[in-house]
């Protein structure tokens, strides 16, 4: 075979699946006629012209899974929400995007908004709700930007509002900033923060579909899975199930980044393996190897270059001992100490922390603590026992999974980097040098 | 990446600390952590507009810009505003200048880049073979993987046993919990 043809099979042609980001590159993609020229709102008319059941029904034939962390099937998801029962119903979408390593929803809403307006058009039809909400953290305010016009734009042209495409269908969309906490990203923590509480995970059950927002039926979905829905009604289900395999079907974005020669978004069948992602791409930074990645951003443990092959969809990576998460492939190279990022980011949890239960409130700092002592070459082998002891005391005994989250990275980076630990502590300090780390460590800098 | 370094640097510029502002009230310098930005790290905020792919240099270079009163441009979004007009826009209320939407383009280019490759539209497999072997060198065998202790059922946070996920119990009409 020639090269040529070679790459046309394993080339990235073949590979990669633009649906949500084919047309990120096109002058004003975010606005409404560049999305209508790309079959914008088509995906609505038709779930409208079915009757809410079926459409709910075909969701969950797509095989959809929630791109929040879970994997939870949507239209299941959607279907748990009670009918008949007088009350309202509500959808929110979590735009909180703050999983460390995870970098895709953002690009998504401020290149391409009205895919989301218009799944959430589609879910409220199906779960016949008359309100939604985006909940979109408050730091990115380009992106909050580009949400308030596509809104208006969406309410302008009949997609929302009253009586949506002559369908009878009334729908009020409100989009709320948040003020920017890791924590209002779990589904229940974020109602509270939405109903103007303290953000602070609440008890389940009752569940949200039971008793969500002001106490009523109420469906929470990540933006990346509301949006993939008018694709599917467009092109089908079977054209959805085309992609990835069985139990993980269709497209999804990839995120990469860290020491990685291109990092971005891509966008392929769920099922890609990172060898495949960086020989595409360019691989590691030039004269680099890579030592450790996260598979779905930093509360899902970490891999090594052992798994590279790892098919990236739910139950390969799940197989494979880690979690698919947010499909954030932080990648880091042999510059990086790894217990400096284990640091990094258990400051982050300790930090993110909301305070209410006790394993995750003191564990969390009690790893800072140790971390930091080891770094600083203060620790002792003792400690390495301890750190395990604590992440197991936070590991399914907290209220809620950023505390698991925070166990995550300490249990797999002993597992697989103890040797490095242990290093720390006989070589009083960290045997490494930060700077080389650095993205411009291989560059000569220009002083300006 | 180089966030730690950066940060450093401009404390040490500065002479403040986390959470400090200048004497002059033109900059409080505060840490920041995940801004869903990996792609284009490391990044600096100012009035959260994204200043992408910062080093040392630049970032104090964007300080001392800001400090005389030199104008700044992120590298996604618009042109800065206030902050008291940014919280404004976080409180909801549109942002009314002309083109502030617009500005920035559509996708910053990190976004892009599967996009392009996809398209044909860049050469791939540009691998540079790393010194001591790189991703494509890497040991290929694959041992069967022993399921690790973390893989714990509640480190997910949907799918578990729950009344609202199990499907032998569907949440009804009526709460099974609290009416
Ligand atoms: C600490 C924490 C942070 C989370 N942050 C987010 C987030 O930023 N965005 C998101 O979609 N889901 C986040 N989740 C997951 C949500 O709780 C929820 O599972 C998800 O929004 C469901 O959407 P999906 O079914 O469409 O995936 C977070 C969970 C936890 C425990
Ligand atoms: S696990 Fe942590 S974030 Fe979750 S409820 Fe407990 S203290 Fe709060
Ligand atoms: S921006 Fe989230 S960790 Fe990089």
């Amino acid at each position: 075979m020639t090269l040529a043809a070679e790459l046309k099979d394993t080339g990235p042609e073949k590979l990669l699946a633009p649906v949500l980001s084919a047309f990120w590159d096109e002058d004003r993609s975010w606005t409404l006629d560049v999305y209508r020229r790309h079959e914008g709102y088509e995906g609505l008319r038709k779930a409208l012209a079915m009757s809410p059941d079926d459409l709910i029904a075909y969701v969950k034939e797509s095989g959809l899974r929630g791109r929040g962390g879970a994997g939870f099937p949507t239209g299941m998801k959607w279907q748990f929400i009670p009918q008949g029962d007088g009350k309202p119903h509500y959808l929110v979408v979590n735009a909180d995007e703050s999983e460390p390593g995870t970098c895709k929803d953002i690009p998504l809403l401020f290149a391409n908004p009205h895919s989301l307006i218009e799944g959430i058009v589609i879910a409220c039809y199906a779960i016949r709700s008359s309100h939604a909400f985006i909940y979109l953290r408050g730091e990115v305010v380009p992106v909050l930007r580009r949400l308030h016009e596509a809104v208006r734009e969406a309410y302008a042209a009949g997609y929302l509002g009253e009586n949506i495409l002559g369908s009878g269908l009334d729908l009020e969309l409100t989009v709320h900033a948040g003020a920017g906490a890791y924590i209002c990203g779990e589904e229940t923590a974020l109602l509270d923060s939405l109903e103007g509480r303290r953000g602070q995970p609440r008890l389940r059950p009752p569940f949200p579909a039971v008793a969500g927002l002001y106490a009523c039926p109420t469906v929470v979905n990540n933006v990346e899975s509301i949006a993939s829905v008018p694709a599917i009604l467009q092109n089908g289900k079977e054209w959805f199930r085309s992609m990835g395999s069985e139990k993980s079907p269709g497209f999804t974005l990839y995120s990469l980044s860290g020491h990685v020669a291109s990092p971005g978004q891509y966008e392929a069948p769920l099922g890609i393996t990172l060898r495949q992602l960086l020989e595409m791409s360019g691989g590691m930074r030039p004269g680099h190897r890579l030592k450790f990645w996260t598979p779905g951003g930093s509360s899902t443990p970490m891999f090594t270059d052992e798994h590279l092959d790892v098919p990236l969809d739910y139950e390969g990576v799940g197989a494979a001992g880690s979690m698919l998460g947010t499909k954030a492939l932080q990648c880091f190279d042999e510059t990086t100490c790894v217990v400096r990022a284990v640091t990094r980011w258990t400051e982050f949890y300790a930090h993110e922390s909301c305070g209410k239960c006790t394993p995750c409130r003191e564990g969390t700092y009690w790893l800072v603590q140790l971390l930091r002592d080891i770094e600083a070459g203060k620790g002792a082998m003792s400690d390495l026992d301890k750190l395990n002891d604590i992440a197991d005391n936070i590991n399914g005994k907290s209220f809620c999974a950023l505390g698991d989250g925070a166990a995550s990275p300490i249990f797999s980076s002993l597992k697989h980097f103890r040797e490095e630990y242990e290093q720390h502590i006989t070589g009083r300090g960290c045997p490494f040098d930060p700077a080389k780390s650095t993205a411009w460590a291989d560059r000569t800098e220009v002083n300006a | 990446m180089g966030g730690d370094a950066i940060f450093e640097a401009l404390q040490d510029h500065l002479g403040l600390g986390n959470g400090e502002t200048t004497d002059d009230g033109k900059v409080t310098l505060e840490h920041i952590e995940c801004n869903a930005a990996c792609d284009y790290a490391p990044v600096v905020m100012v009035n959260w507009e994204f200043f992408d792919n910062q080093t040392v240099q630049s970032a104090k270079r964007l300080v001392d810009d800001l400090r005389d009163g030199r104008t700044v441009s992120p590298t996604r979004g618009a042109p800065l505003c206030t902050f008291k007009e940014t919280a404004r826009i976080l409180a909801g209320f549109p942002d009314e200048r002309e083109g502030a939407v617009d500005a920035g383009g559509s996708a910053g280019p990190a976004s892009l880049v599967g996009l392009r490759l996809a398209r044909g539209e860049t050469a791939p497999a540009r691998v540079v073979h790393p010194r001591d072997g790189g991703p494509q060198d890497a040991p290929q065998d694959r041992a069967v993987h022993d399921p690790s202790p973390n893989e714990h059922l509640s480190s997910h946070d949907a799918p578990q046993d729950t009344s609202a996920s199990d499907p032998a119990h569907p949440a009804g009409p009526t709460a099974e919990e609290g009416e």
